[in-house]
């Protein structure tokens, strides 16, 4: 058939041209300077059909660029060069994410600066609010309630992560929400189910944090300090560091508390790469998985080391593995099935301890090293949250375990339906903002 | 963990994610002037982005974002295709660089101006149509599943395709002489 060059043009960007036609179309386009000019023109318009395609596809809004721009820039210490450059990505990926975060569950007496609607009941999206008098309470999609009480500077970041510029609040994190991170000026807390006030004074950047119930664990990035804290503990919070505390615990001794004991893989977790190509496709701060339709380059895996050389088996009744799912940026959600099934693996003996931090995929115990110990489900519209299992299997694992350490292997099962879906990421020990993986084993009365 | 740290030109990781986020429609669509492929341009501005951020501190002020980086995405572009299978359907090497040449001179202004006049032009369909004209980004299959649904044969409705894409683009064009001359 013979084709205008305009047609060739449109025959080439759908992917319909073949060999003879591309080759056509090169010819005219090496005489052609108008023609050049069309075309890179008709590119300009290809590009911007599939921007909106993709917009439509999530049912978002126009711009995409605005509401995460803001998120970004108020994170001080997001600065691991892949972990930021992937997050550029989410022009594509965030059209798809629900815009609304939280809402305003009550306010007395309260007035406001903001560019957010401040009426009660108000879906709230990422932004900031200044409750200038008064007391409010927003309820994140998570589950996580701030009350905030004047004057008091707040962004709101994500369903499970909200910034405290400065003033008093008083944070409730219920089980959907556990991992719920507050950010002050100079550091954060990770909040693992509890209720904790906070109070930050803007002039001299110090925060206070007081358990009222519960755990949260407090960290200063500038010094790479951490403290937990259970009922009643409080610590400060400068530019200097993590100040003072009354009554510090530090993480093994919760076991003799008679509390959870919480085990974080400290450093010891990696995602691998069926290519190899880890400088490219990786990232410290992000354990991914992903699983093609059919074996491909670029499928991931994580693995989590534990050490359980403290534990008493005798006193331990129940054990689950929590994982704090975040977006790295990485595919497009409207490639993956509805519901995504991921499994978790225990590996353990000479293979457990053997693998390294940059292992390859080869080099790296696969499913078949070691037992299937429990499975969960991610809907592709969820982006953010507490994921994991907790079975009998996996205590029995745990326990009939003879090593110092065991290794946990996370696959994806489903596969994406097409080319470029979803990788999906759960924060590693490295992740600025989302806390790493956790092992948390539970006294014998109170199993759940 | 790493630290906010500002570089020589006093630009830090807020102002990289920024201009990315700005300037990346138009990155893409300059990739896609060189690239046979979308899946072929995801991948090239992934790349592209790591590349970018670790010389972030070679770029002296922020109005060089755009030039600059598409020097950096023209280099992986034209690698990508060099990697690429012989029977793969890509342009020659020359044409490649006469069209590179061509769409490095596209400001964000141009851009910005063609995404809005599209915009425009592509309301001005039926529904049906705007469905179609989609359809090849919207999933491998859908043209066909669109021919299925309206029981005409696929290659009759990429030809349609062809069509519509011919009357958005002179609708494209004028919309945008407009928008220049206005």
């Amino acid at each position: 058939m013979d084709w205008s060059p305009e047609q060739l043009i449109q025959r080439y960007l759908i992917g319909e041209a073949d060999a003879a036609e591309v080759a056509r179309l090169d010819a005219l386009l090496a005489g052609d300077a108008e023609l050049r000019k069309r075309f890179v023109a008709e590119a300009g318009t290809d590009a911007g059909l599939r921007e909106i395609a993709l917009e439509r596809v999530a049912g978002g809004g126009s711009s995409t660029g605005k509401i995460v721009a803001p998120v970004f820039r108020s994170v001080a210490w997001v600065s691991a060069a892949a972990a930021v450059v992937m997050l550029g990505l989410l022009i594509w990926t965030q059209a798809s994410q629900p815009r609304v975060i939280a809402s305003i569950a009550s306010a007395e007496n309260a007035a406001w600066e903001s560019s957010l609607p401040t009426e009660p009941g108000s879906d709230l999206t990422p932004g900031y609010l200044t409750l200038t008098s008064g007391i409010a309470t927003i309820r994140f999609r998570s589950g996580a309630e701030i009350t905030l009480e004047a004057p008091a500077k707040l962004v709101l970041e994500t369903p499970m992560r909200s910034q405290l510029i400065s003033g008093a609040a008083v944070v409730d994190v219920p089980e959907s929400a556990i991992g719920f991170t507050l950010v002050t000026p100079d550091g954060y807390a990770v909040d693992y189910g509890t209720r904790f006030s906070v109070n930050v004074d803007d002039a001299s950047r110090r925060s206070d944090f007081e358990v009222l119930s519960g755990e949260i664990s407090v960290h200063h990035p500038g010094s790479d300090q951490e403290v937990y804290l259970t009922g009643r503990q409080s610590t400060s919070l400068t530019q200097a560091g993590l100040e003072k505390w009354d009554g510090m615990l530090p993480e093994e001794q919760l076991e003799r508390s008679g509390a959870q004991l919480r085990i974080g893989t400290r450093g010891r977790s990696t995602s691998i790469i069926r290519n190899d190509e880890r400088e490219e496709f990786l990232h410290e701060d992000f354990l991914m998985a992903k699983q093609s339709r059919n074996t491909a380059g670029h499928d991931r895996r994580a693995l989590l080391g534990f050490d359980i050389s403290k534990v008493d088996w005798s006193a331990v009744g129940g054990a689950r593995v929590r994982l704090n799912l975040i977006p790295c940026g990485l595919g497009f959600r409207a490639h993956l099935p509805k519901v995504n099934r991921f499994a978790i693996y225990g590996i353990r003996g000479d293979i457990a301890n053997e693998w390294q931090l940059g292992s390859t995929w080869a080099a790296a115990p696969k499913p078949e090293d070691g037992v299937l110990l429990g499975r969960f489900e991610v809907p592709r519209s969820v982006m953010t949250g507490t994921f994991g299992i907790a079975s009998t299997e996996l205590l029995d694992f745990l326990k009939t375990s003879t090593g110092n350490a065991v290794t946990l292997l996370l696959v994806r099962e489903t596969p994406e339906l097409e080319g470029r879906g979803l990788v999906h990421a759960f924060a590693s020990d490295t992740h600025p903002e989302a806390s790493g993986p956790l092992l948390e084993l539970s006294p014998i009365d109170q199993k759940d | 963990m790493a630290t906010s740290e500002h570089s020589a030109n006093g630009l830090d990781e807020g102002d990289y994610m920024r201009l990315l986020m700005h300037n990346e429609p138009a990155l893409r669509a300059f990739a896609r002037s060189l690239l046979p492929d979308w899946h072929t341009v995801d991948e090239v501005i992934q790349e592209a982005s790591v590349t970018l951020w670790q010389k972030f501190d070679q770029l002296r002020e922020e109005e060089g974002f755009l030039p600059w980086a598409k020097v950096v995405v023209r280099f992986k572009c034209l690698s990508a295709i060099g990697k690429m299978q012989r029977d793969r359907h890509v342009f020659s090497e020359g044409v490649l660089e006469l069209l590179a040449d061509e769409a490095e001179s596209i400001d964000a202004l141009e851009q910005a101006a063609a995404m809005k006049a599209l915009r425009s032009c592509l309301a001005k369909f039926s529904q049906p149509h705007q469905e179609l004209l989609l359809a090849p980004y919207s999933g491998d299959g859908q043209v066909r599943t669109l021919a299925e649904r309206a029981g005409k044969s696929a290659n009759a409705l990429y030809k349609l395709l062809g069509r519509l894409r011919e009357k958005l683009s002179t609708c494209v064009q004028s919309e945008y002489q407009a928008e220049a001359n206005g």
